[in-house]
């Protein structure tokens, strides 16, 4: 296919058609996720889209739909959006709110906590970021938002405010109000002045999880312990792909959850070439979080790397936040993989 | 170029049956320009077409709309001259230029009372206040998810004027 052409629909789910330009069959659990995306925004913002979107899944030159080079966009006035594959989520939140651009940086910082975005930022007393709130679309588009401190803010109001707050500021959004009613409604249910509003920001904490934290499969020390299922088939829910426009295969991610310590032996048995990786969620030190859409294992010093095969010692401090990802190039066929970790902590 | 539309403007010549004209259009709130041509039936019956081009809502330029109107206009005293009245039909779309696919169309019927004063044989100048009621067509697109974003494709009532400047032959 010539890049120049776009790709037709290809997929009719619930809520969207998605269109690809890529030889690939998008698995399952990609598809289900952005249907649960949308079905999400819907229920947490209380607005439902006004008719089903299309989505372009491009594997670049996104100016043929996008008005500037971006890895997404969606375009207001329409139920299009257009992207590579990162900000896939991030611009279906737009698309379900169809958001007018009328307070930008709130618009963003949602949109990065609705589509699963974790956040490390230390904010400070100079942070501002009522004041942000006022920046316009022209900004946004010269690229004067930091979606970082924006979408940390918003998942601080998130935390505050409850649904009930996020309900109502999502309708301030959808309504195109001004960011003066935007601030009306923070020190309404904040039950606070700009200012002390700003000053409790201040002194949150840095980290924030991604909302898809809850929506990945969860694994139990028990589970590890009594052995976890990592196969891989792209007809199944649980496994997503491709990773991205431009390379081929499936992956299934799973979360480790519990607090306690695992130590002993990981053994991990796997067909064909699918590899698996434990890898935390978040760096301690606030260096990087990892984008549970696409996770990148390797920016975790601390990663585990598995070979069908394999045995390794573990010492696993559950606590911290591990994900395990299986994964294989070849999305063709069904690829059985598990591993177990043999206690010799008496767990 | 110069000197053929100098000619038509100073030359005289029978009674004229022809107009183009340039408009400009007010589609409240919104306004637009618009090109027509009218051509006498009769001596107080005219048909007449225009294209008109309505500027988007700010932040929606890449929404641009268009509208095709036919009219059948009956004048008080003879095409061109006067007082007219002048029942249309239309149909407006509105198009996401990247995609052209994603369209929304509208057809309207309306009316429209004006006036026209002849500035010299060949030119005249004019002005003009209408209504139309607008009902959606055909398969919709994924574009005009509020219709403030596509002014030109605003379904229900709409509520128009035009200045024209109209050269005749």
């Amino acid at each position: 296919m010539a890049c120049s052409e776009l790709p037709e629909v290809a997929y009719e789910r619930e809520g969207f058609a998605l269109a690809v330009e890529f030889e690939q069959p998008v698995c399952e659990g990609t598809l289900r996720g952005m249907e649960q995306r949308v079905a999400m925004v819907e229920r947490t913002t209380g607005i439902e889209q006004s008719s089903p979107m299309t989505i372009y899944w491009l594997a670049g030159e996104l100016e043929r739909i996008c008005p500037r080079p971006a890895s997404g966009c969606f375009i207001p006035g329409t139920m299009i959006i257009a992207a590579t594959g990162p900000s896939l989520h991030h611009e279906i939140v737009h698309a379900v709110m169809n958001t007018r651009g009328s307070v930008p940086y709130a618009e963003e910082g949602l949109a990065e906590v609705l589509s699963g975005q974790a956040v490390y930022y230390n904010p400070d007393f100079n942070d501002r970021p009522l004041r942000d709130l006022g920046q316009t679309r022209k900004d946004a588009r010269e690229g004067a938002i930091d979606y970082v401190r924006a979408a940390h803010f918003m998942h601080f109001v998130r935390e505050q405010v409850g649904e009930d707050g996020v309900r109502d500021l999502a309708a301030a959004i959808d309504a195109g109000n001004a960011p003066r009613r935007f601030v009306d409604i923070l020190e309404r249910h904040f039950e606070m002045e700009a200012e002390d509003i700003e000053r409790a920001y201040a002194r949150s904490g840095s980290f924030y999880p991604s909302v898809r934290f809850e929506e990945a499969e969860p694994i139990t020390a028990f589970d590890l312990s009594s052995g976890v299922n990592l196969s891989l088939d792209c007809a199944s829910k649980f496994t997503m792909g491709p990773p991205s426009a431009a390379s081929a295969g499936m992956f299934r991610l799973r979360r480790i959850e519990g607090d306690e310590r695992v130590r002993g032996t990981l053994a991990f048995e796997g067909e064909g070439d699918v590899g698996a990786v434990l890898f935390r969620a978040v760096d301690p030190g606030g260096r990087w979080v990892q984008d549970w859409w696409r996770p990148v294992p390797k920016l975790d010093d601390k990663r585990i790397e598995l070979r069908p095969g394999d045995r390794v010692s573990v010492d696993l401090d559950l606590r911290e936040g591990w994900m395990v990802l299986a994964r294989t190039d070849d999305p063709s066929e069904l690829l059985f993989a598990g591993l177990q970790v043999f206690r010799t902590d008496g767990g | 170029m110069l000197l053929p539309v100098l000619a038509l403007l100073l030359v005289d010549a029978s009674p004229s049956r022809h107009e183009v004209a340039v408009h400009a259009v007010y589609p409240l709130p919104r306004w637009g320009v618009a090109l027509g041509y009218r051509y006498a039936l009769r001596e107080r019956l005219g048909v007449g077409a225009t294209f008109e081009y309505v500027m988007p809502s700010r932040g929606y330029l890449h929404l641009p709309g268009f509208e095709q109107a036919l009219g059948l206009s009956l004048w008080r005293r003879a095409v061109g001259q006067g007082v007219y009245v002048e029942p249309q039909l239309s149909f407006a779309h509105s198009v996401f230029y990247r995609l052209p696919d994603q369209s929304r169309h509208v057809m309207r019927l309306g009316g429209e009372v004006g006036w026209r004063l002849a500035l010299s044989r060949r030119l005249s100048a004019g002005v003009g206040m209408g209504a139309a009621y607008g009902w959606s067509i055909g398969a919709t697109g994924s574009i005009c998810t509020f219709d403030f974003q596509c002014a030109s494709t605003r379904p229900g009532a709409v509520a128009r004027a035009r200045v024209s400047l109209g050269v005749r032959w």
